[in-house]
């Protein structure tokens, strides 16, 4: 898959840099704690560490849903808390964001969960549907027919990744989905997700352990109590 | 084409947005449709009074010419009349005229045979200017009756004074209660847009999530206000033509009792399209301001 770099962002190597970056919610909970992180183009970060260290926080940020309490975010060299709604709501068609609970439209069917993002971008109807049916043949998702309800949770984790990848984005954000799959289906979402960075995008996994079969491309980052290992 | 594509897919969350409560649904169509059938109601009402009220009669006085007054003297008279304030205009009536029509109307001529000469005098009927004050009207009369060769003065001013009286105080009564009326149909109509104005917290975590910009996320809202108010627009406007089909029978009736057009009638197209427009406008405006406070409270924001 080409990954196509929204108009706005640079063509820098450096896509992601975090400086100096602390999360705080209210007044006591420190989740991520002074944070300085460089991603590259098409690199395939692998971001380990436990429930709660901070994991799912930081792709927030990345993923310019959050901004930081202190510090600074850049994607694409732009700082998404300094941006207009609507320029980040922009930004965020760039990025490919798939939760570690998948949010779906469970009333609706799979191609239209997955047409979403491409119908939001102002795209036509015929081409979010030719995208969708790509990103779900992408990511060998057949049962086209079904509602998002009915489905199995692995099932889910790959319908939002499709959705995810339907905007071709230049960021792929992938929230914890081996700790639910089993060693087989785990290595083939790795290997899938090996081969969007291989295409070109950046690609930042999170998981709580180390996979079994470490993909060739990744590098390995460790995060604890909100702050990386070194 | 792509923004149809966003736009339809803006209506159909608002349709599922409206039918996720179907009986909530209907009760407020049928309310704003009440609220709004009284204002539109209210109007035809109005619009049917109207002319009626124009139409009502203006007050008038007769001057009795004193006995012996040339015709000149009347005519001076007649003249002096017409500079009363508040007059519109003054018609002689003849004594032999006078004696003539009396003689008309009675069942009986006899009586009238045997009196002789003509004992009525000239008289002139002096007509105001249409709703004119009471107390002008009252004013004038004592005015002419102190004027040369004004023999008396009979003037009617108490019934005059009731009916102005009537219609001072249903005219003024009528402000306040259309605009208490129109208060109560947005108050209303604002409290039910803002009871559809509903997102699901995770539901917007994935527009966010997907980039959808804020006109995205809020137009739905819109979308569902539009389709209330255009049913409770349709719906009111249906309710003053049931108002209407049941009211004119007895209204016609009427009509050939007091030979008074009393039959409701239809507002002007015009008004009816400017009804369904600022309807349509008003809940696609309430629709997309409590959505984005719906969308902002949910995000947590102030």
């Amino acid at each position: 898959m080409a990954a196509d770099i929204p108009s706005g962002l640079t063509n820098d190597q450096t896509f992601v840099q975090l400086e100096r970056v602390s999360r705080k919610y209210g007044a006591f909970r420190l989740a991520l704690s002074d944070i300085t992180l460089t991603i590259d183009r098409s690199e395939f970060i692998l971001l380990i560490g436990r429930s709660g260290s901070g994991k799912s926080t930081l792709l927030r940020l990345v993923g310019a849903l959050e901004a930081p309490s202190s510090g600074r975010v850049r994607i694409g060299g732009e700082d998404p808390a300094r941006m207009r709604p609507n320029a980040r709501a922009f930004l965020r068609r760039s990025i490919g964001n798939v939760a570690q609970e998948p949010l779906l439209l469970d009333r609706r069917g799979v191609l239209e969960n997955v047409m979403l993002p491409a119908i939001a971008s102002n795209q036509t109807r015929r081409e979010a549907t030719q995208r969708a049916r790509a990103a779900l043949h992408r990511v060998r998702f057949e049962d086209m027919e079904a509602l998002a309800g009915e489905l199995s949770s692995g099932a889910r984790y790959r319908l939002a990744l499709a959705r995810a990848i339907v905007n071709r984005p230049a960021l792929l954000l992938v929230d914890d989905p081996v700790s639910r799959l089993d060693v087989d289906a785990a290595h083939n979402m790795l290997q899938l997700l090996e081969q969007f960075a291989i295409s070109g995008v950046t690609v930042v996994l999170a998981a709580q352990r180390e996979p079994e079969r470490m993909p060739a491309r990744a590098r390995l980052i460790r995060i604890a109590n909100g702050v990386l290992a070194p | 084409m792509s923004w149809q594509t966003a736009r339809g897919f803006c209506w159909d969350r608002a349709v599922r947005m409206l039918g996720e409560r179907p009986v909530a649904l209907i009760v407020s169509v049928a309310i704003v449709s009440l609220a709004l059938a009284l204002l539109v109601g209210g109007f035809v009402v109005a619009q049917t009074v109207a002319p009626v009220v124009a139409r009502l009669p203006a007050a008038e006085a007769t001057v009795y010419v004193t006995p012996g007054a040339t015709p000149e003297e009347i005519k001076a008279l007649s003249g002096r009349l017409e500079a009363v304030e508040g007059v519109a205009r003054v018609r002689l009536v003849p004594r032999e005229q006078a004696w003539a029509e009396l003689q008309r109307r009675a069942r009986d001529a006899q009586p009238f045979a045997e009196i002789k000469p003509n004992p009525l005098p000239d008289a002139l009927v002096v007509e105001f200017v249409p709703r004119l004050r009471p107390a002008l009207v009252a004013a004038a009369v004592t005015v002419m009756g102190k004027l040369p060769r004004a023999e008396s003065v009979q003037g009617d001013v108490e019934w005059y004074r009731r009916l102005m009286v009537t219609v001072q105080v249903v005219a003024e009564l009528l402000g306040p209660v259309v605009l208490i009326t129109a208060l109560l149909a947005v108050v209303a109509t604002v409290g039910l847009v803002r009871r559809f104005a509903v997102i699901d917290a995770a539901e917007l975590r994935l527009l966010d999530q997907i980039g959808a910009e804020e006109g995205f996320i809020r137009r739905p809202f819109a979308y569902a206000g539009t389709a209330l108010l255009g049913m409770a627009a349709a719906g009111g406007l249906g309710l003053v033509a049931a108002g209407r089909w049941l009211a004119n029978p007895p209204l016609a009736e009427l009509t050939r009792t007091f030979g008074v057009d009393l039959t409701l009638g239809y507002p002007p197209w015009p008004l009816v399209l400017a009804f369904v427009a600022g309807s349509l406008l008003f809940g696609a405006a309430a629709g997309y301001y409590f959505g984005g406070r719906q969308v902002a409270r949910v995000r947590g924001l102030p």
